[in-house]
């Protein structure tokens, strides 16, 4: 009797223990992976506008927000909300990758045919039909191919595995550009060289209004 | 038979039991219209192969699709069209040429090169004017593609978005199986790669991502495993 009663509680506390630790566990990856829980899928606001400075202001508030492969939805508090996410993996972490970025920044549809204007939210979560590649053959209505020495600025440069937008062209020769570059270095801008870099090529957005 | 299909085997039957009301579901709803009968054509015009008829004896309504595998013919307009849009093509290129109802692609692997490139098509050209409407580049992993590396930009005759994926067999399967609207199309795995699926079924563009159904058939019909594959527009 009095060996049951103090042997009785080992499994017990033991089990207890597991299941807070499992618990934990779970709670931590949720709460890890949940950014896109405060994200939306509104409807993109029909604009008639598009102009390349307000392009510059999208991406500004999109630096610092971190990157997530296949993602496309970001706040505006300068911290990525979900840092470490595993590489070339869809988390549901916070930013966008560097196609999403494009896309989102370019107003473009959902829908490659059509070629309009969208305002998307920064919280509203799409990533577009678009990938690096797509973007470099100048896939999709709005989008065409142009000639790198008149990549303008929030037009970009693309390869077959990444695309960034001008912000600024500096006078060394090399751009100032803004690019979801991975989930090691977030989402920012940074001085590149992809103008005289053979592997990239220029593209650009039917549409700017000024 | 190997001790793992014996225990599989019990899944095969309820797999096949789920998979033909599936068929038999989307029979019954395509018998309100004209469109219920299994495609007998793929994408090029040609004759749909016949099915092995391992997996046709636990799968309804299947349509096997055409695999090739050979050097890269650069000669062939094909294959050049899919140099010009994807280079790292050479005549000692090993090509996996497939053909299916509402999608081809062409998938290979350039000489030492940690990933694969591919070319999709859907029978309607690209904007530019190449036959491939898509294409694609996947970093290979231990277990294959890290990414299916998913396109949703090629349209079918009909003005459909037709998407395409890799998708990494596990070793033992000889056969993917991808559940479409009205029937199960067949995939031989082949040349040692990531199978080039496409599918008319599940395409979202509001996500810019696919969901496509996939059963894997051992060499003797047994259905290894079921799987749903989300793939998603990224990088």
């Amino acid at each position: 009797m009095r060996t049951r009663s103090l042997g009785a509680p080992a499994p017990a506390v033991a089990f207890v223990a597991s299941f807070l630790l499992a618990l934990s566990l779970t709670a931590a990856k949720m709460a890890r992976a949940a950014f896109q829980d405060t994200c939306n899928y509104a409807r993109p606001q029909l604009t008639y506008t598009m102009t390349r400075d307000g392009g510059q202001t999208y991406t500004n508030v999109a630096r610092y927000e971190g990157y997530q492969w296949g993602g496309g939805c970001w706040n505006n508090d300068d911290v990525d909300s979900s840092p470490n996410d595993p590489p070339q993996t869809f988390s549901r972490g916070e930013g966008a990758d560097c196609s999403g970025l494009v896309f989102k920044t370019w107003k473009e549809s959902e829908h490659p045919a059509a070629g309009g204007r969208y305002h998307w939210d920064k919280s509203r979560n799409v990533h577009g039909p678009y990938t690096a590649q797509a973007f470099r053959d100048g896939d999709g209505e709005p989008n065409y191919r142009v000639i790198k020495s008149y990549v303008y600025v929030m037009d970009g440069f693309a390869s077959s595995g990444h695309v960034g937008l001008v912000f600024f062209r500096a006078t060394s020769g090399a751009d100032q550009i803004v690019e979801a570059k991975g989930e090691a270095y977030g989402t920012n801008m940074w001085t590149r060289s992809y103008r005289s870099d053979s592997s990239y090529d220029g593209i650009g957005r039917y549409g700017w209004t000024s | 038979m190997d001790q793992l299909a014996d225990r599989v085997e019990p899944r095969r039957s309820r797999g096949a039991a789920r998979w033909a009301l599936a068929a038999a579901a989307a029979g019954a709803l395509a018998g309100c219209s004209d469109g219920g009968k299994v495609p007998e054509f793929l994408l090029d015009g040609s004759p749909a192969p016949s099915a092995p008829q391992s997996v046709v004896e636990s799968t309804e309504r299947v349509v096997m699709t055409r695999a090739r595998v050979s050097r890269a013919a650069l000669a062939d307009r094909l294959v050049a069209a899919c140099a010009r849009r994807m280079p790292g093509l050479s005549t000692a290129t090993i090509l996996v040429e497939r053909v299916g109802v509402s999608g081809a692609s062409i998938t290979f692997r350039p000489r030492a090169a940690p990933h694969l490139r591919g070319c999709d098509r859907s029978g309607v050209p690209s904007e530019s004017g190449s036959p491939w409407c898509g294409v694609s580049i996947g970093k290979l992993g231990s277990g294959g593609v890290t990414d299916p590396r998913l396109g949703i930009l090629c349209r079918d005759r009909a003005g459909g978005n037709v998407a395409f994926a890799w998708v990494n067999p596990s070793a033992r399967a000889r056969w993917l199986g991808v559940e479409q609207e009205r029937y199960v199309e067949l995939y031989r795995v082949a040349g040692g790669l990531p199978v080039r699926v496409s599918s008319r079924a599940g395409v979202k563009l509001e996500s810019s991502s696919a969901t496509f159904r996939i059963v894997e058939f051992a060499a003797d019909g047994a259905r290894i495993r079921e799987r749903e594959l989300v793939a998603r527009v990224a990088g």
